[in-house]
């Protein structure tokens, strides 16, 4: 082997590459197939499906790519089973790829070398049993021996998670006792005492309140912005990804439909957003359709469907000429902007 | 009345759901009893004598078996938890709501139960059956069978208001599985299902028949072989009424006083 | 093996923990403990019935079954305090829920959590009064102390413990193909309770079937013969040699089943 590149084994495919140590993540054709007898209910349906064979395939992820440079905050999003845990999943070392290339900081996550696990964290939006029984500072602890945590890296960084997560007079109450945001902020700190220079996040912000959304990711932002730090997150809310994230990747069925900047998908993609307004008294119907389609509308409201990127601009216009009383501005659904993506033939 | 049976047949059917594992839970029972007839084969044979302890072979395979298959629904639906839990986890009160005595209702699901465990029982031992019918010993006679079915009948009233005394604490403390893991503990071997209690050194044997369990296993299978004269039993039964008498006013006690707290505290 | 320091360490860890929790509920503690240690007892009551009536258990008297008694309630103590919840009814349910993906993310052997996670401490209490037996019944045969015996004894314990444990996790493993328990562990609970009894009393077909097919001798009466000396070393090797199959093959069992885990969750 010439020096300066390297041989990877991942599934059937082997690979010599030169390597890149500002590249994070390297991921090439990625594939992720699932398979399970298809069976009727019941004890009986189990046992015939042993016999009859008959296999049933879900390709959850069709040999999507992609490169994530060291520092990138890089957002999955996409509709629920698309496959975007089940990349991040894959990245992480739990699934093994059915074939592709998968590499994280050198390594191959489905071995799950100590070194790789020791770099990486992992935090999912469900709810975390381990140890939960227990106060926040014996899972502290744990990590510490777990992730070999020196002495005085523990200490600074215990106190400064503490206080980033506003902890410190929980710490000592049994996390079952906790409330879920509570725990949750508890996960946060003890994932990231050791350090790591990447970091998973799958729907963080999962059935929190809004509050609670909000510091998670103002959390999340922070730790971005160090710039030696890679963090991956998976939502299906765009707002998780909107305020955290530089890059977006748009995962459907199995297969990037989008991978790039956060603020230009609203641009020039067809991406509309819906203005709904509520007249104070009598409005006139010339200076509203000038400003976009105007989709519903009747003698106290009306519904416009405005360029996503002129929406505040449209929303001003109509401030200052009209009598509006109530004003919302709506989110396209994430099916829409995959529709939209598709007519505008990305691919 | 009606509302009754429609909870006894949606219980037979939620079981039915899960037949699997329950039959999986006769057939580790089936085994144990298996494995102690033929412990018992063995010691019988090793020691070459005809009559161990006033049993015969043929007796101690027939006691042990047909002890193996009253635990089949003794002892599984002695490990319900479902009467302490709902008091625990606050869904008495959405049982309270309806218009059905909460007491009645796990009763008859108790009851409902313990007859999918029999029929699941002797699916799995009529196998072990088949295959020892040689040691079997029929029943001593049809006035016998006839006392059989009645202190079976006693034998899952008084287990079943002996262990619902127990989860109906769950009022007051906080967890009442370790007071029925004790008692259950004490029920496998007191209740004769392991061993005949005659086979107990004398204190050992007083302290097992002043307790009730006795009339779970041991009184049944005596009755089957015909090893108390008739007169007795009736003797036996009418303690085991007094006994389950006893506990049913226990229960009313208990649940009464319980739920006055339940309700009072809000839950 | 300076890598081992930290697993010694994370055990410590682990047993502080189960302190923890169980202290939480002492009630329960003392309640479950006084269950366990009756149920021994009222075992022992049983044996001790049975030989009112007989003199020997095949070639095994009285002493010698009560040896066998507390051997096989130190390996079963063992066996409960460490693994024996954690792989049967933990794992099954992490891998059901997705929450083995957390225990995977940790840079700690996988196999090592998931086996001694949740240690149980009511069972560690209750062996106490099971060690205290045993000493006792080394006492009645009036056992005469010899490192090679002790020696032998010791590794055939740990022997019983592997054994086991490749057994338990054989069958947990198969939740990753299956994910929903059928109860097999119930049917293995009742399996492993055939271990208290001297299985050399029986004859012909079972013999060969707890001797040499699913060798449940190796629970407590080989290492009991251990110390009784009249167990030979051809058994025993093959004891150990059995023990080492079942392992490789649960290991195997294992990392197919990571291959397979397909980790439910959204």
């Amino acid at each position: 082997m010439e020096e300066g590149t390297r041989e990877l084994h991942v599934g059937k495919l082997v690979r010599r590459e030169a390597t890149d140590a500002m590249k994070a993540i390297t991921v090439e054709d990625l594939t992720k197939q699932y398979w399970f007898f298809e069976k009727e209910a019941g004890f009986a349906g189990s046992v015939r499906a042993l016999f009859s064979g008959k296999k049933v395939f879900v390709d959850a992820v069709r040999g999507i790519g992609m490169d994530v440079h060291v520092g990138e905050t890089v957002g999955f999003i996409g509709p629920n089973g698309a496959g975007k845990t089940t990349t991040l999943k894959m990245l992480s070392g739990i699934l093994h790829p059915t074939a592709g290339w998968v590499e994280v900081m050198g390594h191959v996550p489905s071995r799950r070398e100590k070194n790789f696990l020791k770099g990486i964290a992992l935090i999912t939006g469900q709810r975390n049993r381990l140890f939960w029984d227990l106060p926040a500072e014996e899972y502290f602890e744990f990590c510490r021996v777990v992730y070999e945590i020196d002495e005085g890296l523990y200490r600074r960084n215990r106190e400064a998670l503490v206080e980033l997560a506003e902890i410190g007079d929980i710490l000592k109450v049994p996390q079952r006792k906790l409330s879920f945001g509570q725990r949750k902020r508890c996960e946060l700190a003890a994932a990231l005492l050791h350090d790591p220079t990447v970091i998973f996040l799958d729907e963080p912000t999962n059935a929190m309140d809004l509050l609670s959304a909000r510091r998670v990711r103002r959390f999340i932002r922070e730790m971005g912005s160090e710039g030696r730090r890679t963090i991956i997150l998976t939502s299906h809310i765009m707002a998780d990804i909107e305020e955290v994230c530089d890059r977006l990747i748009i995962i459907n069925r199995g297969q990037i439909v989008y991978d790039g900047g956060t603020r230009e998908l609203n641009q020039g993609n067809g991406i509309t957003k819906r203005i709904r307004i509520v007249f104070g008294g009598p409005w006139e119907r010339d200076l509203v359709e000038g400003l976009g389609k105007i989709l519903e509308a009747d003698d106290e409201e009306v519904l416009l469907e405005v360029e996503s990127e002129r929406s505040v601009e449209v929303a001003s216009r109509l401030f200052a000429a009209l009598p509006v009383k109530d004003i919302s501005i709506a989110e396209p659904p994430m099916e829409r902007i995959i529709e939209s993506l598709y007519l505008k033939g990305e691919p | 009345m009606r509302k009754l049976w429609f909870v006894f047949k949606l219980t037979w059917l939620e079981r039915l759901a899960y037949r699997v594992n329950f039959f999986m839970e006769i057939l580790s029972g089936v085994m144990s009893s298996l494995i102690l007839v033929l412990l018992w084969m063995a010691i019988y044979r090793s020691a070459g004598r005809e009559v161990i302890g006033g049993f015969s072979i043929e007796e101690m395979v027939t006691y042990l078996l047909g002890g193996g298959l009253i635990n089949s629904f003794i002892l599984t639906t002695a490990e319900n938890p479902e009467t302490s839990q709902s008091i625990q986890d606050g869904s008495l009160s959405n049982m309270l709501v309806k218009p059905m005595n909460p007491y009645w209702i796990w009763f008859v699901r108790d009851l409902s139960m313990k007859s999918f465990y029999l029929v699941l029982g002797f699916l799995g031992y009529t196998v072990v059956f088949f295959f020892f019918r040689q040691y079997l010993t029929p029943v001593a006679s049809a006035v016998h069978l006839g006392y059989l079915v009645l202190s079976l009948v006693f034998a899952a009233l008084l287990q079943f208001f002996l262990f619902e005394f127990m989860s109906l604490l769950a009022f007051w403390v906080e967890n009442t599985y370790g007071i029925r893991f004790v008692m259950r503990v004490v029920m496998e071997v007191a209740g004769g299902a392991i061993i005949p209690l005659s086979f107990f050194p004398g204190v050992l044997q007083q302290v097992f028949l002043a307790l009730p369990f006795p009339f779970l296993i041991y009184l049944p299978m005596r009755i089957y072989l015909g090893k108390i004269p008739l007169e007795s039993i009736s003797w036996e039964l009418v303690k085991e009424a007094l006994w389950i008498g006893g506990l049913v006013v226990l229960n009313r006690m208990v649940w009464k006083r319980g739920i006055r707290q339940y309700v009072a505290m809000g839950d | 093996m300076i890598g081992l320091g930290r697993y010694f360490k994370l055990i410590r860890m682990l047993f502080k923990f189960a302190l923890m929790r169980q202290m939480a509920y002492r009630a329960h503690f003392f309640l479950m403990i006084t269950g366990k240690v009756v149920r021994m007892a009222l075992l022992l009551f049983f044996f001790q019935a049975i030989f009112l009536k007989v003199d020997r258990l095949g070639a095994w008297n009285y002493d010698q079954v009560l040896l066998l008694f507390a051997t096989f309630h130190l390996v079963d103590y063992l066996m409960s305090i460490t693994f024996q919840r954690n792989l049967a009814f933990r794992l099954p349910q992490r891998i059901q829920t997705g929450e083995l993906d957390t225990r995977m993310v940790l840079p700690v052997n996988l196999l090592f959590m998931v086996s001694l996670e949740e240690l149980d401490l009511m069972d560690f209490f209750s062996s106490i009064p099971a060690v205290a037996f045993l000493v006792y019944v080394l006492d009645r045969i009036g056992f005469a102390f010899s490192w090679g015996q002790a020696l032998a004894y010791l590794t055939l314990m740990a022997n019983a413990i592997l054994f086991l444990f490749s057994v338990v996790l054989i069958i947990s493993a198969t939740s990753f193909w299956t994910v929903q328990s059928h109860g097999v562990s119930r049917v293995f609970d009742n399996l492993m309770k055939i271990g208290r009894y001297p299985l050399d009393i029986f004859e012909g077909f079972w013999k060969v079937v707890f001797a040499y097919l699913l060798p449940l001798v190796l629970i407590a009466q080989v290492p009991s013969q251990a110390l009784l000396a009249n167990l030979t070393p051809g058994f025993a090797a093959f004891g150990c040699l059995v023990t080492l199959g079942f392992l490789v093959f649960a290991l195997f069992l294992w990392k197919r089943g990571l291959e397979n885990y397909m980790s439910a969750s959204s």
